[in-house]
């Protein structure tokens, strides 16, 4: 198959630009290409190289802002193939990053793949407060609670979630999942995670395993 | 304009000047900015001459109730603040505004907001999105399509520069305050780089396996030691933080073990410093202070802030002394190439009476004098061959021996490059001179 329409895509998600991000979505849709495949290599990897860019200084904030409204554009396109379609959720998640912290993005793949896995999804969205998380899990009762932490500074609210909902007792039966960019695995288990992986993508697996070891 | 000069008033060091300024910003730009108070208030409202809000004034009109404008005023204020920098983003209707903080007597009194404006043109996401927003405008699309079309399109590189201008002119209000801006902007970066050096030893690490851990370790050590010794702040930042990222990743899990090392490294710093001959009484205040600091620090980025502050500190009371230091070797280097330019010394030896390893003297020296070592050695010996040359009786290859050279027409090659002629030229000059005057 050729990999000219992800070319095209990456370029016009790296432009910002998100009509032609949706309409080069929608041409490798139909060209045949995995709905992942085009989430993974066309839109993930260009938002890598766009970080990359910000990192070197060659590309601003703004840039940032555009690329993520068309990736954002993207996603949308993609996520009713990317949704499997069960009358029953394998399980129920919910998923937020911690308050202060505004970066969404891995949150939000980690999200794709879990509903890809077949799991309901409940997005709090972006710096999401403490009490928030606990209203929400008495509200929502899930069997999963996902955070997502890129900042050093923000990363030990997850202890505080975690805490909080040990003193509210709704820690037991729930298995909380972890990442980001600082997160490391012996940190995740130092603040008492269920689950952790480097690799985003790979987490609804690991949540799905888990869950079936557990009969929550 | 509309104002609330009373509210502002009290808000601000010299109301005068942030007047003008805003409007400067607002005239030059073409770009509308308001003044929000804590709030999300409006107190005061410049508008850009050919900036058109009808879009936002509809929107605010029909979606009074749910605020979302002065939500994402505060919201946006807020994150300025904490970052210490301007803060550029997409309202909950998809239009850029960029915010910054004013601060008086270290607390924020308002907020500066400029915007809104597009960075791409109108397209139906946009349109579409203010309709999910405001359901009241289902029916409006041509309309809300055409004002918004009026929204002046700016690209990125200039949002960029324009937040970045009006935060500068924010920090002229703000006066000293800004101070406290700065370094919470400081701070941010330190934090940022610190992630990407976690991430960078995830990734490394998954790669080549634990084998690599005490001789990284050890090297980030001696790493971030040899740059505060020499001064170099910014490298010291960087190895501090390649270091933290490295105990951090091996250590996430026990603040404990964090804490001890980031105190041993602590400990080890102050001794570096009070041996190049930082005064121990200075250092000694801070010890305690740091170290009662670095016990009860929660986490491991209270822990990353303070051991920073140290080797700020640190390496500001180091800075004068490793100047007047290397002034004094230089002194004592041209002392001694100035008393022994006729003999035929080399750097090592010059090197050797000062306790310096060539290569350090070498480079220490044109710092300090913006020459080079052997370009200096040869300016002495040729100032001195001019006295010799005035002399009619003594021959050239007598000159060039007098004054420590070795070869004859490696001194007249030399002298020519300095003066520009040849040393038998340059005596024919002055006996003219000399006849002449």
């Amino acid at each position: 198959m050729d990999r000219e329409i992800l070319n095209e895509l990456t370029v016009a998600l790296q432009k910002g630009d998100a009509i032609k991000t949706q309409k080069f979505v929608k041409i490798a849709l139909k060209k045949g290409y995995e709905p992942e495949q085009i989430l993974t290599e066309g839109l993930v990897s260009s938002m890598n190289t766009i970080a990359e860019k910000f990192k070197k200084k060659q590309i601003f904030v703004p840039d940032l802002l555009l690329a993520t409204r068309a990736m954002n554009a993207g996603i949308f396109i993609l996520k009713p193939k990317l949704k499997k379609q069960l009358f029953s959720p394998i399980g129920k998640v919910l998923i937020g990053t911690i308050e202060g912290d505004l970066h969404d993005i891995g949150k939000n793949l980690v999200k794709v793949f879990l509903e890809r896995a077949g799991f309901e999804v409940i997005d709090l969205g972006n710096d999401v407060p403490v009490n928030y998380f606990i209203e929400a899990i008495k509200k929502f009762k899930p069997q999963i609670l996902g955070l997502s932490a890129s900042l050093t500074t923000t990363m030990y609210g997850m202890r505080d979630v975690i805490k909080a909902l040990e003193k509210e007792g709704l820690r037991e039966n729930l298995l909380i999942v972890v990442g980001g960019v600082p997160i490391t695995e012996s940190f995740a288990t130092g603040i008492g995670a269920d689950i952790y992986d480097m690799d985003g993508t790979k987490v609804a697996d690991k949540a799905k395993e888990k869950l079936k070891c557990s009969n929550f | 304009m509309t104002l609330s000069e009373k509210n502002l008033k009290n808000e601000i060091y010299d109301f005068k000047k942030f007047y003008h300024l805003i409007k400067a910003f607002t005239i030059s730009t073409n770009i509308s900015c308001k003044a929000f108070n804590l709030n999300g208030e409006k107190i005061a409202s410049f508008k850009g001459p050919e900036s058109d809000t009808s879009f936002c004034k509809l929107i605010q009109k029909l979606n009074q109730e749910k605020n979302y404008c002065m939500q994402s005023y505060i919201y946006g204020g807020q994150q300025s603040e904490k970052l210490g920098e301007a803060y550029i983003y997409f309202c909950p209707y998809g239009l850029v505004n960029w915010t910054v903080p004013v601060i008086k007597e270290n607390k924020v009194r308002c907020f500066l907001t400029a915007g809104p404006v597009l960075m791409h043109e109108v397209d139906n996401l946009l349109v579409e999105n203010a309709v999910k927003m405001c359901p009241m405008l289902d029916k409006r699309r041509k309309e809300i399509k055409s004002k918004l079309s009026k929204i002046i399109v700016v690209d990125t590189i200039r949002v960029k520069y324009l937040a970045d201008l009006l935060l500068k002119l924010a920090k002229i209000i703000m006066a000293e305050d800004a101070v406290d801006l700065n370094n919470k902007h400081e701070l941010n970066i330190f934090n940022a780089h610190l992630v990407e050096n976690i991430n960078e030893i995830k990734r490394t690490y998954t790669l080549q396996g634990k084998n690599n851990k005490i001789s990284n370790f050890q090297e980030k050590e001696a790493n971030l030691i040899t740059k505060v010794t020499s001064g170099d702040k910014e490298g010291a930042k960087k190895s501090l933080n390649q270091f933290l990222g490295y105990i951090f990743f091996y250590n996430a899990d026990n603040i404990e073990i964090i804490k001890c090392k980031v105190i041993e490294l602590m400990i080890r710093l102050l001794q570096v410093v009070t041996e190049v001959g930082v005064d121990y009484n200075v250092v000694s205040g801070i010890k305690y202070k740091y170290l009662k600091n670095l016990i009860n620090a929660g986490d491991f980025n209270e822990i990353s802030k303070n051991i920073l502050e140290v080797l700020d500190y640190l390496i500001d009371c180091l800075t004068p002394l490793i100047n007047v230091k290397n002034r004094n070797t230089i002194l004592i280097a041209i002392n001694y190439i100035r008393n022994n330019y006729h003999k035929d010394i080399n750097l090592e030896e010059v090197a050797a009476q000062v306790g310096l390893h060539p290569v350090n003297l070498s480079k220490m020296f044109k710092k300090e004098t913006g020459k080079k070592y052997t370009d200096y050695l040869n300016e002495v010996r040729i100032e001195a061959s001019k006295n010799l040359l005035l002399r009619d009786d003594l021959p050239l290859v007598q000159v060039a021996f007098s004054v420590g050279f070795n070869d004859q027409s490696y001194f007249s090659k030399i002298f020519k490059k300095i003066e520009g002629v040849s040393p038998n030229k340059w005596r024919v000059l002055q006996k003219e001179q000399k006849n002449f005057n």
